[in-house]
This record gives C-alpha cells, structure tokens and sequence, in this order.
C-alpha cells in the first residue's frame, strides 16, 4: 500500500472519508473523486495508480461502463465496488475490465488484499 | 332420424305385406303349398304332356286316314297341333311372367329399396304366392334390416344426443370459467372463446369465431410459442419434456396495456401427431406482474441501500478500532462481528432473491438448442429487414435454460440490429454452460463495440409491449455485456440460469403424462346417488387397479413391500393421468435376486417413506373406487399387512384379473399378465415391466378388455363379476389340492 497513488471514486463522503482515512494510514497518496466528471478530471490531471470505483458513481450512469472507459485508458488498476451481490455483476465487472470486483460491504482486510494482488501498473487482458 | 311408413296400395295389401311370411307360419294353402321346383317343373311337364298329346293326336289322325288324304291330314294336323302348342306355351309363359318373373323383379326391387334407404316399401304378400320360400324369406330379410336400421338410428339418436349433452356442459363450463379460453386452428381462425375472454381483452368486436385471434390478442407471442410447440411435437422433445405440449406465457391485448397471464396448448388429431389448433387459457394478471415487478425494485433498492450503509458502518468500525487501539477491545469485535452477519443475511437474500424475485413474470423450461436456434432465426431476420444478409451458425449444448423465452428473443432482437446494423456479417449463437450459470453468446470478427453503445440499445422500447431490454434483464433477473472472447472475436453474452427438473428415477427422462384429454367426464354429472358397489355395472365402475413391488413372496417371513402403484379407471376409460407411484421403505436389505426382478435397490428406498406412510396417501388415492390386481391375493396380502398400523382399512370390493380371465378362458389356458397383455394386444415397455406403475396400467388394460367380454356372457355389475370369481377361487383351491 505504500506509495501507491489511489483514487477513491465514490459519491457516499461518509464512505469516502472512513476509506481515504485507512488507506492514508496504510501509506497510500488518496485523492478523491465525487462524480463521474471530477474522476476523469483527475485521471487527466496527473497519474494514478488504482481507482477504487463505486458501482454506481454519480453522472457516470452504471459502474461497468466507467470500467470499461477506465480498462481502454489503460491507465490504472481499478476495484469495482459494487452494492449488488448478484453473481452476474462479478463476472461482467471482471469482463469489462476491473481487476477486481468487490460486494459492500467489505472488510478492509479484503480490500487491503485485493489492492495487494493488483499490477504495480500496466492492464491485464480481458478474459 | 324418424321414419315413416310408406304408402301402400291398399289396406289389405299392407295386412297382407305385415302378414309373418307363410313359410313361418305354417299355413300354406292348394297351389301355394306346393314347392317352387315343383310347380316349375309340372309347367314344363304339362308343356311336355301337352306335345306328347299333339304328336300322338296327329299320329292317330294320320293313320286313320285313307292313303290319299294322308298328306293333307297331316299338315292339318300338325297345324293345328302346331298352334295349339304354340297357344299353350303362350300360356304358360304369361302365367310365368305374371307369377314369378314379375315378383321376382319387385322383391328384388323391394329389397334393395330397402338396403339403400333402410326404408322399401314392405314386401307385398301376394308377390310372392308362387315363389315358394323365396318371398317369405325376403320379407324375413327385410325386416330384419328394418329392424337393424331402427337400432342403428337410435344409437346414433343417443350418441347425438350425449354428444350435445357433452357439448352443453363444456359450454357451461366454459361460460362459468374465470379464466379466458380461446382455442384456434393452427392458421390462427378463433374457433371458440368464453365470455371471459371478451371481459378480459376488453374487447370491442374484435374478437369472433371463424376471425384471426390476433384481431383480438397481441400475434407476436402467441406465434413464437406456437412456433416453439411445433418444433418440439416435430422434433419429438415433448415427450420427455415436463411441459409436454404447454408452455406459459404473458399475452397482451392488441389493444389496451393489460398484462395477461396464460397458457398455451397444442392440441393433436387422433393419431396424435399433427397439430389441428391450440388452446390459450388466460387470465388478467396486469396488477399482479407490475406489483410483483414494483416489489422486486422496492427490494432491490432496498438492499443496495443497506449495503451502502453497512459498507460505511463496517469500514468505520474497523477505522474506529485502529484510532481507540486497545480502548475498543471488546466493542470492535463484536461490531466486526455483527457487520458480517448482516453482510451474510444480504448474501443470503440476493441468493434468494434470484429465485423468488424472478417470479414475478412468469418464466419456464428451455431447451438451450432451441433458444440459440430461435435467436439464429430472428438474427437473420434482422439481416434481411436491415437489407444486411447474415450467415448465422449455431453452436449449442443440450441443456435446459430458465427464462421466458419470447421476451428473451425479443432482447436478442434488439441487440442483433445493434450488431448487425454495426457491420457484423457472419455471427455464431452460442449456448453453453458452466455449473448453475448458462449463456447465450452472439460472436463475430470485427472491431470492439463499447458496453455503452449496448447500454443505448437496451433502453430502447422493444415489441409490442414497448418494454425495454433492460426491463427484460429485470424480470430475469440478470445481464449481458459486450467484450472479447478468447479468440478474439467480438461477444455479446447474455448471462441466463440452467434449471434442472428432478427426472423419473427409472427411466431417466421426466414421466410422461399422456396428452389426451382424460381429465373430464361429463358423464360424473349423470351419477345417480351412489349405488351400493357390487350394483355398480363394470363399465360404469371407478377401479384403481394396483399391484406392488415386494422385497420376496413371504410375509410370513418377513418380506415387505418396497413399492404400490395404482392407475384410476372411471366409466370405462384409463385415466394415465391419474396414477399413485411410491417406494416404499421397507425397514430391511433387498435381497439381490429381487432386485434383479425389479430394479429397486436399497439407495433407492433410503429416502422413501415407510408403509405406514404411504398406505394412508394410497387409501385416499383410492378412496369409493373397487381396487384389481393381477393376481389380488398376493398383492392385498401385502397391502393389508401394515393396514392397522397405517391407520387405514382396504375394505373396498377387490377384483381379480386372473380370476375374471378364468372365467372366460378357463384355466387350462395361461392366465399370466404377460400372456393377457399378449391376447388383448396391450403392449408393457420393457422398461415398465415389473415396475408397479407399468404392470398396474397393463393390468388396467387387460381389465377393460375383460370388462367387453365379460358383459358377453352376462357378468355385467361389480356383484356379478365377484361372484364369479368366487367360483373360479373355489375351483382353483380344489385343484390345488389334488
């Protein structure tokens, strides 16, 4: 987790201050990103290394196309967060490019772990 | 059909046609008492007299005349015996026509009036004065035809009659039904609909019989699924299928947003393999679905929102626990603890959710073979609407899907112009599966297509219902995305569940219930208060002809029953639909030699309830009905055994097939099941045979057979039929003991 630049897209702030807490004090760099606009905004202001991206980010309509956006800017891992525990939105986060794909709610020791298994950089192809 | 008496001539010839013929009455009188071959030939003997007479009157005229006039006496003589002759055979000629040609002629006449109409004038009695039997045995004909005629018109009389009857109560029936019927032929002409279908579809003239259903109700759904029933009658799945020829479907009006409920059914001709129309049962289920539907996204929202939460909960726990450090020992545990259990209970109810969510709109069994076939179809539709030619292939294994599949064909619809309309040019549909989850995959060559481009196509309104695609994902709870497969073709995948149906355990393929109509009958309505039993006539009669499967032929040492099956038969028809088939847990090991005979092992039984459970569902299976078996002796023996202990008494009057057929054949011939079933022509799969459900309908078979002929030799009601088997009982035991 150290040094690693993580970008928290999600619009719940109650959320998004407890994970950017945690992670701040794993070592991670966090920014934040409320909606849709402001995530692409700072994807082009500077680079990132994972996007933990809710499933379901205000202005950006349904998460999976986020990813896919994310997976063709081949520009950072991402972790889908998803409220929906059917197993179809697994498969299709994974299909459309995430490298991970998380049920909340989840423990931060699955998270921690997940961010663990991620390429320090670079894109893994799509299954 | 009435008929009535032709015109006769006169008073005195109709008494004289209605006269019993004379030879059957035994008053012949002078001529007319002589034989016909008699009188024919003393015609000729008098002809023959007669010539003699000339010949010898010319003779005698010749020889005593003087030499001189010899000659002239003998053309005189010869002339005049000559025309003497000639008058007498005149004579008799007339006396011939009038007498026998011409009342040959008008019997015949008669009698073949008779054959063609069932209604010739009556044989005229002095017609046949000089035809000795001939005339009396016509009339005997005749009679016998008319009589033959009057028999027929009144069974044809009753069965018209009972046939309107029928047709009276099925109209009442329907007329009082909830439920809209309407039943089409197969080019979609309403044949016949209740007023419940008009109340339903709202309608306004436009339904009609002899007009096309779909004037009246939406066409598209009703075709694909009497599309999918053709295929599956043509194809032979409906056998095995657990539909049969049925399948479930959400119908709309062609005019108005009601959602409608219903089923569909094929029904067959006689010989049971071609379609002659189908029935469409349905009933308004428009609050219900969008109920349902409003309830699923309710709860759907619902859950997403106590996720969200909780995922706010939990991960603050865990930052609080790290912040208070050993201050929370104690606290954040438990809390950590709680959070995972709600997170198990939200798992939990999404698993469930899938299964009971998705019923809200009515979804049943698909071959996956046939939806990737369908959707190849409709593929290549959408080529040639959009003026794009398609090859599609199919690539598919057997499986069974769950899902409905018009609406699924119609997202498959919308998707494909998305694709083809993109330049895709060859596609191959896919269906295949991996454990519980299925697809259904659309492949091509060509470049990428975003996820959102797809997202745009499945909000668009599709059909006649103008629902949206992913109004469809909805109901099936489920989704389909676009992304590469691994040989780098382009895939859409639309993700679907498999469903698995609990098979027949012998046979392996679902039990098949027959598809005739065996469900009704009217006659039940007829039922005067029951008759005590043993008045009952044998063709009138409920049966519920059994027999058992045992672990060996000792009860006395121990043996039990293992299983009992039993078929109903009801005014003379077996009733397949209406059978009882149970193991039975017999409370010990199977000797192997009795499995070998009928295939019922101990893994089999293991789960099965014991007697004392099963005989109290099969003494309500039977209930009023007389019970039979092959061989009744053995198989009450063993249905009697656990009786007090099941809290049940067989007490019903009990009929032997062996006995009713020693009845009719004797005993010197074989009475076994097999050689019965041979005789009457029943045919017992092999895999039936000694199973109790397949011996119980060849025996229900035999018995109808043996109902026929027992009525021939005057056993008629159930009394009957148990005396003489106590006969045949009594004559066996004597011969048992010598």
């Amino acid at each position: 987790m150290e040094g690693r630049h993580i970008l928290i897209a999600d619009g719940e702030a109650a959320f998004a201050d407890i994970l950017s807490a945690l992670l701040t004090a794993d070592g991670a760099t966090i920014a934040r990103a409320g909606d849709a606009a402001a995530l692409f905004a700072r994807l082009a202001a500077g680079p990132v290394d994972i996007v933990l991206l809710d499933g379901r980010l205000p202005g950006g309509g349904d998460g999976f196309i986020l990813c896919e956006k994310l997976r063709d800017a081949a520009c950072c891992g991402v972790v889908l967060m998803t409220p929906r525990g059917r197993p179809t939105d697994r498969e299709k986060g994974l299909a459309l490019g995430a490298d991970a794909v998380l049920t909340k709610p989840f423990s931060m020791d699955a998270l921690t772990d997940a961010i663990r298994r991620l390429p320090q950089r670079g894109r893994k192809a799509a299954p | 059909m009435t008929r009535e008496t032709p015109p006769t001539e006169g008073r005195d010839r109709e008494a004289e046609a209605n006269r019993p013929p004379s030879s059957f009455d035994g008053k012949p009188s002078g001529w007319e008492a002589l034989s016909l071959r008699l009188r024919v030939f003393l015609f000729f003997a008098l002809l023959m007299v007669a010539a003699v007479a000339v010949m010898a009157a010319a003779g005698v005229i010749v020889a005593t005349a003087p030499a001189e006039d010899r000659l002239a006496r003998l053309t005189l003589a010869l002339a005049g015996g000559g025309f003497a002759l000639v008058g007498l055979i005149a004579w008799v000629w007339l006396r011939f026509d009038e007498n026998m040609v011409q009342p040959m002629e008008r019997v015949a006449r008669d009698i073949r009036t008779t054959l063609l109409t069932g209604a010739g004038k009556p044989i005229d009695g002095r017609d046949g004065r000089y035809l000795g039997l001939l005339a009396p045995t016509a009339r005997a004909v005749q009679q016998a035809l008319t009589d033959r005629q009057a028999k027929t018109d009144a069974a044809v009389a009753t069965a018209v009659a009972d046939s309107a009857r029928q047709r009276r109560r099925l109209e009442a029936v329907l007329r009082d039904l909830h439920q809209g019927v309407i039943i089409c032929t197969p080019l979609h002409e309403v044949l016949l609909y209740n007023r419940q279908a008009l109340a339903l579809l709202h309608d306004h003239g436009d339904l009609g019989l002899g007009r096309s259903a779909f004037d009246a109700l939406a066409g598209e759904t009703v075709r694909h699924a009497v599309d999918r029933l053709t295929r599956r009658l043509a194809e032979g799945r409906h056998q095995t299928h657990p539909d049969g020829l049925t399948l479930s479907l959400i119908l709309h009006p062609a005019r108005g947003e009601a959602l409608l409920r219903g089923r569909i059914a094929l029904t067959l001709d006689e010989a049971e393999a071609t379609a002659v129309g189908y029935v469409v049962v349905f009933d308004d289920a428009t609050r219900e679905i969008e109920g349902g539907l409003a309830r699923d996204r309710l709860l759907h929202g619902v859950v997403e929102e106590i996720r969200r939460s909780l995922a706010t909960v939990g991960l603050g726990i865990d930052l609080l626990a790290r912040r208070a450090g050993t201050a929370a020992d104690g606290i954040a545990e438990p809390l950590a603890l709680e959070r995972d259990r709600l997170d198990a209970a939200l798992t939990r109810l999404d698993e469930a959710a899938s299964d009971v969510l998705a019923g809200a709109w009515p979804t049943g069994r698909m071959d996956a073979t046939a939806l990737a076939e369908a959707a190849a179809e409709r593929l290549t539709e959408v080529g040639g609407t959009l003026g794009r030619p398609v090859a599609v292939t199919v690539e598919s294994e057997g499986f069974w899907l769950h899902g409905d599949s018009a609406s699924l064909l119609d997202l498959i619809e919308r998707v494909g112009r998305g694709i083809v309309g993109g330049g895709a040019d060859g596609l191959t549909v896919q269906a295949g599966q991996a454990g519980r989850r299925a697809y259904l995959d659309i492949l091509w060559r060509g470049p990428p297509v975003a996820n959102e481009a797809l997202s745009a196509w499945l909000e668009t309104p599709i059909g006649e219902a103008r629902v949206t695609g992913r109004d469809i994902l909805f109901r099936h709870q489920t989704d389909c995305w676009l992304d590469l497969a691994r040989d780098g073709r382009v895939r859409f995948r639309l993700a679907l569940s498999t469903d698995s149906q609990p098979t027949d355990r012998r046979t392996g393929t679902v039990p098949a219930i027959p598809a005739r109509p065996e469900f009704y009958d009217f006659d039940l309505f007829d039922e005067p208060a029951r008759h005590a039993l043993d008045r009952t006539p044998l063709a009138k009669a409920a049966f519920v002809v059994f027999d058992t499967e045992t672990t060996g032929l000792e009860p006395s040492r121990g043996d039990q029953l293992l299983s009992v099956a039993g078929v109903r038969i009801l005014n003379g028809r077996l009733l397949r639909g209406e059978t009882f088939d149970r193991l039975v847990n017999p409370g010990r090991r199977i000797p192997a030699a009795s499995t070998r005979i009928h295939g019922i092992t101990d893994a089999d039984v293991a789960t099965a309830d014991p007697a004392e459970r099963v005989l109290p569902a099969f003494h309500r299976f039977v209930g009023s009905a007389a019970l039979v078996a092959h061989n009744a002796a053995f198989d009450m023996t063993f249905l009697t055994l656990k009786q007090d202990k099941a809290g049940v008494r067989f007490d019903q009057p009990v009929l032997d097939t062996v006995l009713l057929a020693a009845h009719l054949f004797g005993s010197h011939d074989s009475l076994t099941l097999d050689a019965l079933a041979d005789r009457f022509q029943v045919t017992i799969p092999e895999e039936a045979r000694h199973t109790a459900l397949g011996d119980s309908l060849a025996t229900a078979e035999v018995l109808l057979s043996l109902i026929r002929l027992l009525a021939d030799v005057g056993v008629h009601t159930i009394g009957d039929a148990q005396k003489v088997s106590a006969v045949q009982a009594g004559l066996r035991r004597q011969q048992s003991r010598y």
